[in-house]
C-alpha cells in the first residue's frame, strides 16, 4: 500500500478506527501516515467533545419569553427611516453645495459696484447700474 | 391523549396556535439544533444564541411549512442556513477587529485547565474546519455532529446522495491536508 492510497482510503472512512488490516500494517511501518492517522483520531475526539456539551436548560424559557414579546415595529421601520434620512441628507447636501457655489461666483465688477453702494455713495448707483448692464450685455 | 405525538401532528397543532405543541417540538429538537450550531460556531454561547434564533424563526415561519419534508429536515435546513449567515457576520466582525477579545474567551470557556498543546490543537482543528468551503462544511457538520446518514444529509441540503458523498470525501481530504 502506498501513502497516497492510505490517505485516500482514510478520507473515505467514516471513522479512522474503521481502517483495514492492510492500512493498519502500513501505518505501523510509515511514520508519516501514522501522523495523518493520529490527526484524524484527534479530529474525531474534538468532535465528540463538542457533541457532549448540553444545551442550557433555560433555553426553552428564553425562547418562550421571546415568542411572547410583542413585535417591535421600530426594528422593521428602522431601515425605512434610515433610507429616507439618507436621501434627505443627500438632497440637502446638493442644495447647500449649489447655494455655496453660486454665492462664491461673485462677479468682480458686481463687488466693486456693491462696495460703492455700501459706502452710502448714492451717486454711484447709476454708475453701478451702468457697469452691471454693460457687463451683462457683453 | 397521545404522550408522544408525531412531529406532523404537533406541527398542525402549532399552526392552529398551540404553543404547548411547539414546546414539545423544541424539547425534541433543541439538543440536535444546538449540536449542529456547535459544529459551525465552536462556541457554546454563540451556539445557544443560534439555537434560539432557529426556533423563533421556525415558529414564525410555521405557516409556510408545507410538510413536503419532515419537520426535522426543515429545522436542520434553517439551522444550516442561519449558521452560514452567522459565520459570514463573524468574519466581518473579525475583519473589523470586533471579535479579537471574543476569540480569546471562546478558547478559554470550554476547558480552562487544558494544557497549552491541547488548546493549540483545538484551535488548529477549528481553523481547519473554518477553512472548508460552505458546501463541504454543511455536509461535514450534518454527518458528524448531527449523525445523519448520507441520504438524510442530501435531503436537508437538497443535493444528490452522490454529490453529498463527494463533498464529504473532499471535506475529509481537505481537513487531512490542513491538519498535517
Amino acid at each position: 500500500m502506498t501513502c497516497n492510497e492510505f490517505t485516500t482510503e482514510l478520507s473515505s472512512l467514516k471513522y479512522p478506527s474503521d481502517i483495514s488490516q492492510e492500512m493498519q500494517n502500513h501505518r505501523t511501518t510509515c511514520p508519516q501516515c501514522a501522523r495523518v492517522y493520529h490527526e484524524a483520531v484527534v479530529l474525531m475526539q474534538f468532535i465528540s467533545e463538542e457533541k457532549t456539551l448540553k444545551v442550557s436548560p433555560f433555553l426553552k424559557t428564553h425562547i418562550a419569553a421571546k415568542l411572547d414579546e410583542p413585535l417591535n415595529t421600530s426594528w422593521y421601520a428602522r431601515p425605512a427611516i434610515l433610507t429616507v434620512a439618507s436621501i434627505i441628507v443627500f438632497i440637502l447636501g446638493i442644495v447647500s453645495a449649489n447655494i455655496l457655489e453660486s454665492s462664491e461666483k461673485i462677479n468682480p465688477m458686481e463687488s466693486i459696484a456693491s462696495d460703492y453702494y455700501f459706502q452710502n455713495n448714492y451717486g454711484t448707483q447709476l454708475e453701478e447700474i451702468w457697469i452691471n448692464t454693460n457687463y451683462y450685455e457683453e | 391523549m397521545d404522550l408522544f405525538p408525531p412531529d406532523k401532528i404537533l406541527v398542525d397543532r402549532v399552526k392552529n396556535g398551540d404553543r404547548e405543541a411547539f414546546t414539545t417540538l423544541m424539547e425534541r429538537y433543541q439538543q440536535k439544533v444546538f449540536q449542529t450550531s456547535m459544529g459551525f460556531l465552536h462556541n457554546q454561547a454563540d451556539a445557544e444564541d443560534l439555537t434560539q434564533e432557529v426556533f423563533i424563526k421556525s415558529y414564525k415561519s410555521m405557516k409556510s411549512f408545507r410538510g413536503e419534508s419532515s419537520f426535522g429536515t426543515w429545522i436542520y435546513r434553517i439551522t444550516v442556513n442561519k449558521a452560514i449567515n452567522q459565520l459570514r457576520r463573524n468574519k466581518l466582525r473579525a475583519f473589523a477587529g470586533l471579535d479579537a477579545m471574543k476569540g480569546e474567551d471562546s478558547a478559554a470557556d470550554t476547558n480552562a485547565d487544558a494544557p497549552l498543546l491541547r488548546k493549540e490543537q483545538k484551535e488548529q482543528i477549528k481553523d481547519a474546519l473554518t477553512k472548508l468551503n460552505n458546501a463541504q462544511k454543511k455536509v461535514f457538520v450534518l454527518f458528524y455532529y448531527q449523525e445523519l446518514n448520507l441520504k438524510e444529509v442530501a435531503e436537508v441540503l437538497e443535493l444528490s446522495p452522490k454529490a453529498t458523498e463527494s463533498l464529504l470525501f473532499r471535506a475529509r481530504k481537505n481537513l487531512q491536508k490542513e491538519l498535517d
